[in-house]
């Protein structure tokens, strides 16, 4: 190895390193505060001297987390779930069907994705209000309940789905049903994986939606619960961490059991 | 029986016609290949028949019913495709017996077919294996084995052999039509590939941009070629193709003053082109009219030798046998009228001889050569 390629491997190896430090502290520094007891919140150790649990125990008994954090799991389970179902549908309906206009929906869809939330938000919560769904799950997921990222995402996937794999099934004389359910989506489970995860990732960390629509603490979401420590006299840096660290379970949980298809699906751009 | 009637049929994609007033009837029974260059409409054809790709205008009947309003699968074609086409997650068995699954065929019988084709496909083996961890030829005997299962009206197969390589081609080639002996279902095959065609075919047809060139036997195609792109396409080496004109006498004479034979129902000065397979040539001494070649390059094929003749104006492959020896000096080359193809030079279509009429010599009048 020459000098200059093994200098460029190590500043390539540094500059990675710095990254996973940057991506990985602030997560270690959330769990171990979550375990320091309140004189040492602000210590620089690396470990808590006297690890303790009072920052949990704590948490369960100020708010309801554990139902809070069923019902952010439920909600953020279902956005996920329908934004994929109705990605694939619209996917499908894109890629495997011509007709006209078929170009312009498509744009629109993804020019839908560049409106903000802030925009939407005032004729969802009135139409939220309207239809009864103020303090309901079914509220938390139904404006969320189609994205377009997710259709970009399938969009994209179901293109590099070779055709005449789609044509056999059609000589097959499998209708469209079972085209998408018996030969697309099988195998386009990293694409969908990795989509579901980060679908599930952001309801989860869904924040101004629950706020605006969800008016009881027990009904509410886990983000709702974590804003509760932090009050104007101060946050409650110990129980928040705590909190925190709890709300990051389950999606660390669903990351360890994806991850292999989520990698997949990043690295692989299409099917072989 | 099932026979294939196609009656003006006509395929465009935005504005641009890739199949064109196409008649076409394919009888019960047939292995009719249709060939063609890259781009000819060969395959959109056979989509159409098929259903995959929508007629702008015409009708095709399969079996005496006009097909063109049903969908792919209710039209009683199984098709073969380039790239076999083969569910990636599926094993092989659940592949074959794919079609029958959506057909509702209860799971024990699919069982039963599935196993009796793989088993005369040679695939019972492999049964459980993806369509990934199989070999180029074993893949191909799955897409066969999915056609199959069904017991289809039809064959349709588009370009099957082409991604495998020389020798499991020839191979698979027999198979094809051994099993279209044994099944006698109608078969309609794609291909690029003149040798495949002439070797397979009970009827060929010849496409080029999107109109059907001829229709016929192989040796129809290869003897008669009705038109100067059929003749140009059918025959390794290509057939020599050199311009000409019909002269005041009525006899023909090729670029470079060569008069050749024949008696031709065309007016004089209509300028024609001269079809010569380069197995019709012979070689003979440099003429004292006419034009005098000389060997530009020899090819060893092993079976033959194809001489590369050039003179001032021409230049044509000659094939030889493979003991001949090529001449070092000038030479001249001659054709029996019979082996002659004309093509009309405006219209490039067919130009039948007259009968030769009793004492003619008009193809005699070119130089006599020792």
């Amino acid at each position: 190895m020459t000098t200059r390629s093994r200098a460029t491997t190590v500043a390539t190896h540094g500059a990675m390193i710095l990254l996973v430090l940057t991506a990985v502290v602030p997560v270690y520094w959330m769990i171990v505060t979550a375990f320091r007891p309140e004189i040492e919140i602000f210590s620089l150790r690396l470990l808590p001297q006297q690890p303790t649990l009072e920052n949990f125990a704590f948490v369960l008994t100020a708010i309801p987390m554990l139902k809070m954090l069923g019902n952010t799991f439920v909600m953020a389970a279902a956005t996920a779930l329908a934004q994929i179902l109705t990605g694939l549908f619209a996917a499908y309906a894109l890629t495997c069907w011509r007709f006209p206009g078929g170009k312009v929906v498509q744009s629109l869809i993804a020019l839908s994705w560049l409106v903000p939330f802030q925009v939407t938000m005032i004729p969802n919560y009135v139409l939220s209000t309207k239809l009864g769904l103020l303090n309901t799950t079914t509220g938390l997921v139904l404006p969320n309940a189609a994205a377009a990222f997710a259709v970009l995402v399938l969009v994209n996937a179901m293109k590099s789905f070779p055709r005449q794999v789609i044509e056999a099934a059609r000589m097959d004389d499998a209708g469209h049903w079972r085209i998408l359910w018996e030969i697309i989506v099988p195998n386009l489970r990293p694409a969908i994986a990795s989509l579901g995860v980060l679908a599930f990732i952001s309801a989860w960390n869904e924040y101004f939606w629950p706020l605006l629509l969800i008016r009881k603490i027990e009904d509410s979401v886990v983000q709702i619960g974590l804003q509760m420590f932090m009050t104007q006299e101060g946050n409650q840096w110990g129980p928040l961490m705590a909190a925190a660290t709890l709300a990051s379970l389950p999606v660390f949980g669903l990351y360890l059991v994806l991850h292999r298809q989520v990698i997949d699906s990043f690295m692989k751009s299409g099917l072989k | 029986m099932t026979e294939i009637a196609i009656s003006q049929l006509r395929k465009e994609f935005a504005g641009t016609a890739a199949v064109e007033a196409v008649d076409l009837s394919i009888r019960s029974g047939e292995f009719l290949v249709i060939l063609g260059p890259s781009g000819c409409g060969k395959s959109t054809l056979l989509r159409l028949i098929a259903g995959l790709e929508d007629a702008t205008g015409g009708r095709i009947q399969i079996g005496g019913t006009v097909v063109n309003d049903l969908e792919p699968g209710r039209r009683g074609c199984a098709m073969v495709f380039q790239n076999y086409s083969l569910y990636p997650h599926m094993s092989v068995a659940a592949n074959i017996g794919y079609a029958l699954k959506v057909a509702g065929v209860r799971r024990a019988e699919r069982q039963g077919r599935v196993e009796d084709v793989a088993r005369l496909l040679e695939l019972d083996h492999l049964l459980d294996r993806k369509p990934g961890q199989l070999s180029g030829g074993q893949r191909q005997r799955v897409a066969m084995g999915r056609a199959m299962v069904r017991n289809p009206q039809v064959f349709l197969f588009d370009e099957p052999l082409s991604n495998l390589d020389a020798k499991l081609r020839a191979s698979m080639r027999v198979e094809i039509k051994r099993l279209h002996r044994r099944l006698g279902t109608t078969s309609v095959f794609v291909t690029h590939d003149q040798l495949e065609a002439m070797t397979m075919a009970d009827r060929m047809v010849l496409m080029n941009k999107g109109r059907i060139e001829q229709v016929g036997t192989p040796q129809d195609l290869f003897r008669r070629p009705a038109s100067v792109f059929v003749a140009g396409f059918i025959g390794t080496p290509a057939m020599n193709l050199v311009p000409g004109r019909i002269v005041s006498d009525g006899t023909l004479v090729a670029d470079g003053g060569w008069r050749l034979g024949g008696r031709w129902p065309l007016n004089p000065h209509t300028p024609v082109t001269v079809g010569m397979r380069p197995g019709a040539l012979r070689l003979t001494a440099a003429p004292a009219d006419g034009p005098v070649f000389r060997a530009d390059l020899c090819e060893d094929l092993g079976s033959e030798l194809h001489l590369h003749a050039t003179s001032a104006e021409l230049d044509l492959v000659v094939a030889l046998p493979v003991d001949a020896r090529p001449p070092s000096g000038p030479f001249g080359l001659t054709v029996e009228p019979e082996d002659l193809h004309l093509f009309h030079g405006e219209t490039g279509q067919r130009v039948d001889p007259l009968p030769a009429l009793q004492g003619d010599t008009a193809w005699q009048m070119q130089p006599s050569f020792t």
